[in-house]
C-alpha cells in the first residue's frame, strides 16, 4: 500500500512538472507531439540560460585576467556588432535556401560551444601572452558570428513550436526558470571562480557553460520540427535595394531610426566597459560581479511584466519617454558615483528595472511605425541600425576609454543618451501613433484563457 | 430596480485586466454577478470567474458588452531573458492575450431569500 501510494505520488509530481513545462494546463488540449516539443524546447531554454549566463557574465572578466586591455574589450563589442548588421540577413536567406532551421541553428551552436571550448583551454596549450589573447578575441568574436547565424533559423523554429494562443503563459514560463537557473548559475560560478582564482577559475567556469550548452542541445535536437513557413522567411527576402525604394515616404520611421541610430551609438560608447571598471578599478572579484548581475536580472524579470501594465495604462511612447530620460542618469552614477559594491548593486538593479521597461515598451513603438504588410522588411533595416550604430559607439569608446577614462566615457554616452532622449520627446512618434495596429479580432484557436 | 426572473446561468471566465473594465459595465447596466473564484499566479495573467444570473431576454445584452470589453488582442512578449552589461537583447514573439470563456445554461429553479 505504502510503495503504491508513493507509485502515485511520484506519478502525480511527473505530471505536474510536465505541465509546468508546458507553462501550464493550456496545452493540454494539443497533440502529444507538440506537448513533447514544449517539454523539450524548456528544458533547452533552461540549460541554455545556465551556459549564457556563464559566458555573458564571465567571458570579459576572463579577458581581463588573461591581460586584455579595456580598447580590446570594447573592439571586441565593436566587431561583433558589426558582424551582427553583416551576417542575420544571410543567415535568414540561408535557412530559406536550405529549409534546415533546426539544423543550421544545431550547427551554429556546436560551432559557438567549440569556440568556448577552445577559448577555455587555449591558456592550458600555450603561455599566456599578447598573441594568446588576439586569438582568444578572435574566438570570442567567432562565437559571436555563430551566434547570428544560428538566430533567425531558432526565431522561426520557436514561431512555429508554441502554438499563439499560449505563447504567453509559456514563454511567461519559460523565461522565469531561465531567469532563476541563471541567477543560481551566476552565484555559485561567481564564487567557485573567486575561490579557485584566475585564470584556473574561469576556465573551468567556461568549460562547465559548454557541458550546459551541449545538454541544451541535446534536448534541442530531440525537438520535431513542425517545418511551417514563418514570417522570417519572408524577411530573407527583402533585399537592400528592395529595403531602400520601401522607406520612401516613410518620414516617421527614418526619424525612428534617426534616434535608435544615436541612442544605440550613445549606449555603446561606454557600454563594454562596465565589467572593465568594476575589475580594473573598483577592484570587484568575480563573485561580487555575479552579485550584481544577479542583481539586474531579477530587476528586469520584476518589471517585464509589470511594464505591460504600465504601458497599458499610460500608452507606450510616454513609458518611452520616461525611461529615455531616466536610463542616461545611470552612466552619469556610474561615472561620477559609484565606487562601492552596494552602490554597483544598486545601479545594475535599476538598469535592469530601466530597460526591461523601456525595451519592451520601445519595440511597440517601433511596431507603431511601420506599416503591417511590411513589417518584416522594415525590422531587417531597423535591426541594421542598431548594430551599425553600436558598432560605431564601441569603437568610438575603445578610442576615447584611453583618453578620458572610464568616467569620461560613462559622461560621453549620459550625454549622448539624453541628445536621443530628447530628438525621441521632439520628432519621433506623434504621427506615428496613427499606424499604431488597434487590438486585434483574431479568435485564437481553442479557449484563451483554460 | 430590474425585475428578477432569472431563468439563465451565465459563466464569464475573464482575465484580471479585462475584468475591472466589464464588471464595471456590468454594474451600470444593471447586471449583477459573484465573483466565483479568482486565479492567481507569479507566472501568467490571473483570471476572474463571474457567476451572473439573468433572464434570456437580457442575454444579447450581456454578449454584446462581453464582446465589447473582451476581445482577444495581440501582443509582444520576450522570448528570452539575456541581459549582458546595459544592454538587454529582447527577441519577441507574438501572442493573443485576454478574450473571454462564457458559458450559458438553463436555471430549473431560481429562489432568493
Amino acid at each position: 500500500m505504502f510503495f503504491e501510494n508513493l507509485r502515485r505520488l511520484r506519478a502525480r509530481l511527473q505530471r505536474r512538472l510536465r505541465r509546468f513545462t508546458w507553462g501550464g494546463a493550456w496545452a493540454a488540449a494539443l497533440p502529444a507531439q507538440n506537448r513533447r516539443n514544449l517539454t523539450l524546447f524548456f528544458y533547452d531554454g533552461l540549460f541554455a540560460a545556465a551556459s549564457d549566463k556563464i559566458i555573458l557574465t564571465y567571458l570579459p572578466i576572463y579577458l581581463l585576467a588573461l591581460g586584455a586591455t579595456g580598447q580590446q574589450i570594447g573592439l571586441l563589442s565593436s566587431l561583433s556588432n558589426l558582424l551582427a548588421a553583416f551576417l542575420l540577413l544571410p543567415a535568414a536567406l540561408l535557412v530559406e535556401r536550405t529549409g534546415q532551421r533546426q539544423k543550421i541553428t544545431l550547427s551554429a551552436a556546436s560551432g559557438s560551444r567549440l569556440a568556448v571550448l577552445l577559448m577555455a583551454l587555449l591558456p592550458f596549450l600555450i603561455s599566456p601572452g599578447r598573441g594568446v589573447i588576439w586569438v582568444i578575441l578572435a574566438l570570442a568574436l567567432l562565437r559571436e558570428a555563430f551566434n547570428n547565424i544560428g538566430f533567425p533559423g531558432w526565431m522561426a523554429l520557436t514561431g512555429d513550436l508554441v502554438p499563439i494562443e499560449g505563447r504567453g503563459r509559456y514563454f511567461g514560463t519559460r523565461n522565469f526558470i531561465m531567469g532563476v537557473a541563471g541567477i543560481i548559475v551566476a552565484l555559485l560560478i561567481g564564487e567557485f571562480i573567486t575561490r579557485v582564482g584566475d585564470p584556473l577559475g574561469y576556465q573551468f567556469a567556461l568549460i562547465l557553460a559548454v557541458l550546459f550548452g551541449i545538454i541544451s542541445m541535446t534536448f534541442f535536437k530531440r525537438i520535431e520540427d513542425p517545418q511551417q513557413e514563418t514570417e522570417t522567411f519572408q524577411e530573407a527576402q527583402s533585399t537592400f535595394k528592395a529595403i531602400g525604394s520601401s522607406l520612401q515616404g516613410q518620414k516617421q520611421f527614418i526619424l525612428f531610426c534617426v534616434f535608435t541610430a544615436i541612442w544605440n551609438f550613445s549606449i555603446n560608447i561606454a557600454g563594454p566597459f562596465f565589467n572593465v571598471f568594476m575589475v580594473d578599478t573598483l577592484n570587484f572579484t568575480a563573485a561580487m560581479i555575479g552579485v550584481t548581475t544577479v542583481a539586474n536580472t531579477i530587476a528586469n524579470l520584476i518589471i517585464q511584466r509589470q511594464a505591460g501594465v504600465l504601458a497599458d495604462r499610460w500608452g507606450n511612447r510616454n513609458v518611452a519617454v520616461v525611461f529615455l530620460l531616466a536610463i542616461p542618469l545611470l552612466p552619469l552614477f556610474w561615472g561620477l558615483w559609484v565606487r562601492q559594491y552596494w552602490q554597483a548593486i544598486l545601479m545594475h538593479a535599476l538598469g535592469g528595472l530601466f530597460w526591461g521597461a523601456f525595451n519592451l515598451a520601445n519595440f511597440n513603438n517601433l511596431l507603431s511605425q511601420i506599416p503591417e504588410k511590411q513589417r518584416a522588411r522594415f525590422s531587417a533595416f531597423y535591426q541594421i541600425v542598431v548594430t551599425l550604430s553600436l558598432a560605431a559607439g564601441a569603437a568610438l569608446g575603445s578610442l576615447l576609454i584611453s583618453h578620458i577614462e572610464f568616467p569620461g566615457v560613462a559622461l560621453v554616452s549620459a550625454g549622448g543618451r539624453w541628445l536621443a532622449g530628447f530628438f525621441f520627446l521632439f520628432f519621433v512618434g506623434r504621427e506615428g501613433q496613427a499606424n499604431a495596429q488597434p487590438p486585434q479580432d483574431s479568435k485564437p484557436k481553442s479557449g484563451p484563457l483554460d | 430596480m430590474v425585475e428578477l426572473k432569472i431563468d439563465r446561468l451565465v459563466l464569464i471566465v475573464v482575465s484580471r485586466s479585462q475584468s475591472k473594465k466589464l464588471m464595471a459595465n456590468l454594474n451600470r447596466q444593471q447586471f449583477y454577478f459573484t465573483i466565483l473564484d479568482t486565479s492567481s499566479s507569479l507566472l501568467h495573467e490571473p483570471t476572474v470567474l463571474l457567476l451572473l444570473g439573468l433572464n434570456q431576454d437580457r442575454q444579447e445584452i450581456l454578449n454584446k458588452l462581453v464582446n465589447k470589453y473582451c476581445r482577444p488582442h495581440k501582443k509582444y512578449v520576450p522570448v528570452q531573458v539575456r541581459v549582458s552589461g546595459e544592454l538587454s537583447h529582447l527577441p519577441v514573439i507574438e501572442t493573443i492575450e485576454g478574450g473571454v470563456t462564457l458559458y450559458s445554461m438553463a436555471v430549473e429553479h431560481f429562489e432568493q431569500i
